[in-house]
């Protein structure tokens, strides 16, 4: 990568609390995020466990930031405006400000689409689609295609921040989730950007969530996200930052094993072969799968840890790992500040 | 390490076609290949004209490669064509390829409402129950079925590639950020080569009502469906939906060089940007665009007097296309005067996510053959389109370096610099 980039502030959501150093706690006591889902009888799915944050269903109304944006994608514009404040990025030239993100997919919110396909039933007992194209379909509320778009809501940050820089949106699984925060720091270690935001977030625990589960053989979901404010060490002393810790390096790779990526990623690094490396976010398992959520998640739970109990004078490093739901590898490491 | 970053090979699959010399030439006469509904019946969409590849044309595809894992998915099956003809033509064969990846937009996914009405309680409630217990009758093209990674996946699974492999949704400009992104790895020394461009369809009930819904859809003459989509014409109403992929090979100039491989042009810079306006309207004076398209010029060192095409992302709406030229004149001064302007969204219909990878192809073909394709159903330029806009046919023109304009709902605006390849020259 060619140089240390600083990470110089963190702020992360799971359904074990909304501070990092919290959730560091309950996860090093062994506390689990996982129970029976609520907000909709999952009695239809075998075995269904889930990490909940949001446990009402959505009543979406009038508001359109909720009908846009949907409970995931307020949640990355909340640790991202959160992120962001404690950075003191506000004296930034926004265009000097990158967003880079990876979310999970979008489920459509049902109650629009349930009224719709009812309207268009006729009278019968399944929908036609003479009668949904020649009306029904206006059920469906007029807002309700944007919230199909997982890149709105870095378009909300986007305006809610007044951030005009280099950006990604990339779905949908941890792979997607650690490539944004590589992505990120490229961005800073290739001079595109002065600071930039490196977020993720997991979709909703939804049935569709739950259906997609089952048939891709993922763990049990959680929701969840974070965001990381990646600058140069250079220009984070410059302006007084204090640096949480650093990214030294990552790689995303396809098919064959985890290794060939942690490997890639150790030479990005300029790590030799045998360097020490702890495993990052040991125990964040309990907190579901927050796939495209994950690795922002984990580095922000791991910069936590090493707060809470780093007393010696030598850094530790981490390695951050990502497996997908295709077949696809991610690493990155990651050094502790000192 | 910074390398310089050529193109190889180009695949395409298009409502004009899927051979790319076919299509551009088919372009460059001005023909269009918007039509009534095919899927779904002439007369039932409230959108009576989409670019959609017909059902013909999808079961040749089916056909071509039996064994695709997700070939359901329009978008997957599009996308697999489309790099199939790109590899052939970079003369990329499977095998164990580390140092390779793919790069592609994508669209989210088709939702199908008919998951939903199967899972009706009688009061017209979602019955999670029944959907949890009837997952096996989800519609073959649900998106719950497949993932916004499943094209890329595919590909990489089919040809062996080994290296990053990702799937960008920033909607309307995702291929330009995969094109981006690409290049991007390539240059630093990531990766030799790379699957790039986007792939997309929506055609399908929930789909073909969502520019309805929003408002942004044209107004269509039944006895002219193929007119309907109109960029910077006076009349202009709005866009039409389309569907396909476009596909490029992004490979290192010295790895393309020592395998022998035939260059077609150089991608000579990249740049992205955030509107920070409104998640549905640019900015009236096209800053963000402006933006993308300034950083994508400062990122090659390509001065605006070397720009000979833009391929503006010029979808028909009332409020992008001014926008758009505002952000040309800003960013090329004088020089927009001299620069050819055209879209091909009135062609072929918003591929959305695939857009910018079909209009990335056309970039390439126009440095290659110095041509620039014409806007089709362009008739009267709105005064407020003020620059070359081509109109009626192809024009012969040198291009040196075309721009590759894309920007979307949220805001992400994206520009990649296509020039025409002179060996010899420095990153």
């Amino acid at each position: 990568m060619g140089m240390r980039i600083a990470i110089t502030a963190a702020a992360v959501r799971t359904a074990l609390g909304e501070d990092a150093n919290e959730i560091r706690g309950r996860l090093d006591a062994g506390e689990s995020a996982l129970g029976p889902i609520v907000g909709f009888d999952a009695s239809g799915f075998d075995g269904a466990q889930a990490a909940q944050i949001w446990r009402e269903p959505e009543t979406a109304e009038d508001d359109p930031a909720l009908r846009i944006l949907g409970p995931h994608g307020r949640l990355l514009d909340a640790v991202t405006i959160e992120a962001h404040g404690a950075a003191g990025l506000e004296a930034l030239p926004r265009e000097r400000v990158g967003l880079f993100v990876a979310m999970g997919m979008v489920d459509a919110p049902v109650d629009d689409l349930a009224t719709a396909a009812l309207t268009a039933r006729d009278g019968g007992d399944a929908m036609s689609l003479r009668s949904f194209f020649a009306g029904a379909y206006r059920q469906i509320h007029p807002l309700w295609p944007l919230s199909m778009l997982n890149n709105v809501a870095a378009g909300q940050i986007a305006i809610d921040l007044d951030i005009r820089g280099d950006n990604v949106v990339l779905a949908s699984d941890a792979v997607a989730g650690l490539r944004a925060l590589l992505e990120a720091a490229r961005s800073i270690d290739e001079g595109r950007c002065d600071a930039a935001l490196a977020a993720g977030v997991s979709g909703r625990v939804s049935p569709a969530a739950l259906a997609r589960q089952a048939l891709h053989g993922s763990g049990h979901p959680g929701e969840g996200g974070a965001t990381l404010v990646f600058e140069s060490e250079t220009a984070a002393h410059a302006r007084g930052a204090p640096i949480l810790g650093y990214v030294l390096g990552g790689a995303t790779t396809f098919g064959g094993t985890p290794e060939r990526a942690t490997a890639a990623a150790r030479h990005d690094a300029g790590l030799e072969a045998g360097a020490e490396l702890e495993r990052a976010a040991r125990g964040a398992r309990l907190l579901g799968d927050l796939g495209a959520g994950t690795a922002a998640s984990r580095l922000a739970l791991t910069l936590a840890g090493w707060s809470r109990g780093s007393e010696g004078a030598l850094p530790r490093r981490a390695l951050l790992s990502a497996t997908g739901d295709d077949g696809g590898h991610g690493a990155l490491i990651v050094e502790e500040a000192v | 390490m910074t390398r310089r970053v050529v193109v190889t090979g180009l695949g395409l699959v298009t409502p004009l076609g899927n051979d790319v010399q076919a299509v551009w030439e088919r372009l460059l006469a001005g023909e269009g290949g918007v039509t009534p509904p095919l899927r779904h019946g002439a007369d039932l969409p409230p959108t009576r004209a989409i670019g959609e590849i017909t059902p013909e044309v999808i079961e040749q595809l089916r056909s071509r490669f039996p064994d695709l894992d997700g070939a359901e998915d329009p978008r997957t099956l599009f996308a697999h064509a489309a790099a199939h003809d790109a590899l052939d033509m970079a003369g990329l064969t499977p095998g164990e390829h580390d140092r390779a990846g793919v790069i592609l937009g994508a669209g989210p996914g088709a939702n199908r409402i008919e998951d939903v009405d199967r899972c009706l309680r009688e009061d017209g409630s979602f019955d999670a129950v029944a959907f949890g217990r009837g997952i096996d009758q989800l519609q073959p093209e649900s998106l719950i079925r497949h993932g916004a990674e499943l094209p890329a996946a595919r590909i990489a699974g089919a040809f062996g590639i080994g290296g990053p492999v990702h799937a960008v949704t920033t909607a309307c400009s995702a291929s330009n950020q995969a094109l981006g992104m690409a290049y991007r790895s390539i240059r630093r020394g990531e990766t030799d080569w790379v699957v790039s461009g986007g792939s997309d369809s929506q055609v399908n009930p929930l789909g073909l009502v969502f520019f309805v819904l929003l408002g942004a859809s044209a107004t269509v003459d039944e006895d002219d469906p193929a007119s309907a989509c109109k960029p910077f014409d006076r009349k202009r109403s709005g866009l039409i939906m389309g569907e396909g992929a476009g596909i490029a090979i992004l490979e290192a100039e010295e790895h393309a060089l020592a395998r022998g491989a035939t260059i077609l042009a150089e991608v000579a810079g990249y740049g992205a940007s955030l509107d920070a306006f409104r998640t549905t309207a640019p900015p009236p004076d096209g800053r963000g665009a402006a933006e993308a398209m300034q950083y994508a010029l400062d990122d090659g060192d390509v001065p605006a007097g070397e720009v000979d095409f833009v391929n503006a992302h010029g979808t028909g709406t009332k409020r992008n296309d001014p926008a758009e030229i505002r952000a040309i004149r800003t960013v090329l001064g004088p020089q927009a005067d001299e620069v050819a302007v055209s879209s091909s969204k009135g062609a072929l219909g918003h591929l959305l996510s695939a857009a910018a990878g079909v209009a990335f192809c056309c970039c390439v073909q126009a440095v290659r053959e110095d041509a620039v394709p014409p806007t089709a159903n362009l008739q009267e330029p709105d005064r407020a389109c003020d620059v070359d806009l081509v109109l009626d046919a192809g024009r012969r023109k040198v291009v040196r370096t075309a721009l590759n304009n894309s920007f979307a709902f949220g805001g992400q605006n994206a520009c990649v610099v296509v020039r025409k390849y002179a060996a010899g020259g420095e990153a």
